[in-house]
């Protein structure tokens, strides 16, 4: 429910910006300069805010298009990442972005045209390699379509661009835009999981585990690719036995061509991030696990980190072939 | 929690509701207090208001104390006696804005509101006037969390009612109207500021731990880490003392205290 709605003078009269204020007729309207005024001043309580966030209606007016580091990709050779909002619907104790933003206001950035544009003319400047759009890496894609209406704009246009490819990364079970459309072979929805007993402790406000699953069975069945990501593994007791049991009910029923990539990741995010969530949630037992400083990386003790990336690696390998799995290293936990 | 107003009229429905007693020494400005609650009375302005609010800061003693500024304000469309809290403060003479976040769940109304040098008559624009609550966010924010700094305003005075008609009387009446909203505010500040603060007894299980060996600010830095660890990993404090005395020296003390928390390090 959005109850506070900023919004930079500029784009006031933007026709997403009075969508917006149609939409949402009862939320107290208030104008700023930059988004950046609410959004960044420093003395901010994320987990304060996290209680009741704010919408703040901005323009990307810098760089929309970003590259992702080598070790991310999903078997793409170009590569890159655009956020039309920050921040995310959820709450997951080993999300970054809590330790990124100063804040737990959404923004969001309404010149969707523009990020096209920037869009094209990246996959325009290479028409011979299938170029990689990742969306979910500051917000979940799918959470806030209800309010964003961000996959109805995006998915007709990537339809129709087919060597631009898109991943939408989410927990989210919101599949009914995508439901709406004929699949793309060019459009990958890749679902985030831990186990059932993890998600319930550390992914507040997550769907559970099974409807995720059932939301990927569908779009699956539907003819969409799907993606899965086991992106942060956690470690914690009885872990080969849970992980197993997630990976079976995940793969099961799955049809194999339908599956796009799985991703594997270990719990990591830039030390200076973590350091900020461990003061806002001091007595949080996931961050009094066997971790270590690494290269300004939060991480577990190598020897952990082998074990349980070998444990899942062997585990996901007895149920699907090597060219779907994919290793992510040393970048953040996402969203 | 602090409470600045600028004027004595403003303070009065705020220090019988709370059971605020003058404070007896000596003070810069007037002061009221209970266990929980702080007033000053800053007197009308930018700078008095930047003052009486540096001067609480100094006296506090929490991590994220809460800062609310309550008083009377002009409103370019409020009727007289509606309450607001302030979304967006601006002011006539400073660069800068300031936006409280919205934490509040209430049906409070809300608005922008505008702080001037000089008494505002001709309201210009559908917004709150007052004198204070900018240099009051501008010097609380220095000493606290945004969410916890708060500004709330009862409108004494709009186009249709100048501010030259009200007296000290109607402005105490003004305000005690107000007193349940105030209270609602007051009430989740409170918990907001409790959730965020460390709880008494983490500090008395710590000086406890720090009364055990001499143990260095390195040390104590450290130790620090491993009780939050402990309190995470749910482990008796009972066996957190005991790991600590049965080391020689400070050194040992604080191995013991890992060998203690390393099987447990695992999220269940």
């Amino acid at each position: 429910m959005i109850d506070q709605i900023y919004f930079e003078e500029e784009i006031e009269d933007h026709p997403r910006t009075q969508e917006f204020f149609a939409r949402f007729p009862k939320a107290t309207l208030t104008p700023c300069l930059h988004y950046k005024e609410v959004f960044n001043p420093v003395g901010q309580n994320f987990r304060l805010q996290k209680q009741k966030p704010g919408l703040i209606l901005a323009k990307q007016n810098g760089k929309r298009i970003q590259s992702i580091p080598e070790s991310y990709g999903i078997g793409g050779k170009q590569n890159f990442y655009f956020s039309h909002l920050l921040n995310c619907l959820y709450d997951c104790r080993y999300c970054f972005l809590q330790g990124m933003y100063p804040s737990a206001h959404y923004v969001l950035f309404v010149n969707y045209e523009e990020f096209w544009d920037d869009i094209f003319e990246k996959t325009s400047q290479s028409s011979e390699i299938p170029t990689w759009f990742f969306s979910g890496y500051d917000c979940d894609s799918l959470a806030m379509e209800s309010t964003t209406r961000f996959v109805e704009f995006f998915l007709p246009l990537f339809a129709k661009n087919r060597n631009a490819h898109l991943e939408l990364r989410t927990k989210s079970v919101n599949i009914r835009t995508l439901k709406k459309y004929s699949p793309s072979p060019n459009i990958v929805t890749a679902f985030s999981f831990t186990p059932e007993e993890i998600s319930e402790q550390l992914e507040n406000g997550v769907p559970k585990v099974k409807s995720r699953i059932k939301a990927m069975l569908e779009l699956a069945r539907q003819g969409w690719l799907v993606g899965i990501r086991i992106d942060p593994v956690i470690d914690c007791i009885d872990f080969e036995n849970r992980y197993a049991k997630l990976f079976n009910q995940l793969i099961k029923d799955l049809p194999l061509p339908s599956l796009h990539s799985v991703s594997l990741g270990s719990f990591r995010m830039p030390t200076s991030f973590f350091r900020r969530i461990e003061k806002l949630y001091p007595h949080e037992p996931l961050f009094a696990g066997k971790l270590t400083n690494k290269n300004n990386s939060t991480t577990y003790l190598p020897e952990l980190e082998h074990n349980r990336l070998q444990v899942c690696k062997k585990l996901l390998l007895d149920l699907l072939p090597q060219e779907k799995l994919f290793l992510c290293e040393m970048n953040s936990s996402s969203p | 929690m602090n409470f600045v107003v600028a004027l004595p009229t403003e303070a009065k429905p705020i220090v019988e509701a709370f059971g605020l007693k003058k404070y007896s020494q000596k003070t810069p400005f007037p002061m009221y207090k209970n266990d929980l609650h702080t007033l000053v009375i800053s007197g009308v302005g930018k700078n008095r208001a930047s003052s009486a609010t540096g001067y609480l800061l100094g006296r506090n003693q929490s991590t994220c104390p809460v800062f609310l500024n309550f008083g009377i304000a002009g409103h370019g469309s409020l009727p007289l006696g509606s309450a607001f809290l302030a979304t967006r403060i601006i002011s006539d003479q400073e660069s800068e804005n300031y936006y409280p976040p919205q934490i509040i769940s209430s049906r409070i109304r809300k608005s922008p509101l505008c702080s001037v040098s000089k008494p505002v008559t001709d309201y210009p624009e559908e917004i709150g006037y007052d004198m204070e609550a900018h240099a009051f966010f501008a010097t609380a924010c220095l000493g606290t969390t945004r969410e916890l700094i708060q500004v709330f305003k009862v409108v004494s005075d709009n186009p249709n009612h100048s501010i030259a008609q009200i007296d000290g009387d109607q402005i105490t009446q003004l305000i005690a109207g107000s007193l349940p909203d105030f209270q609602t505010i007051c009430g989740q500040l409170q918990s907001m500021e409790k959730e965020i603060n460390p709880k008494s007894e983490e500090i008395e299980f710590k000086t406890i731990g720090y009364s055990i060996h001499p143990f260095s600010q390195t040390q104590r830095h450290l130790l620090d880490r491993l009780f939050r660890h402990a309190h995470s990993l749910a482990i008796d404090q009972s066996i957190i003392l005991a790991g600590l005395r049965s080391g020689k020296s400070a050194k040992e003390a604080i191995r013991n205290l890992e060998k203690i928390l390393e099987p447990h390090r695992v999220i269940k």
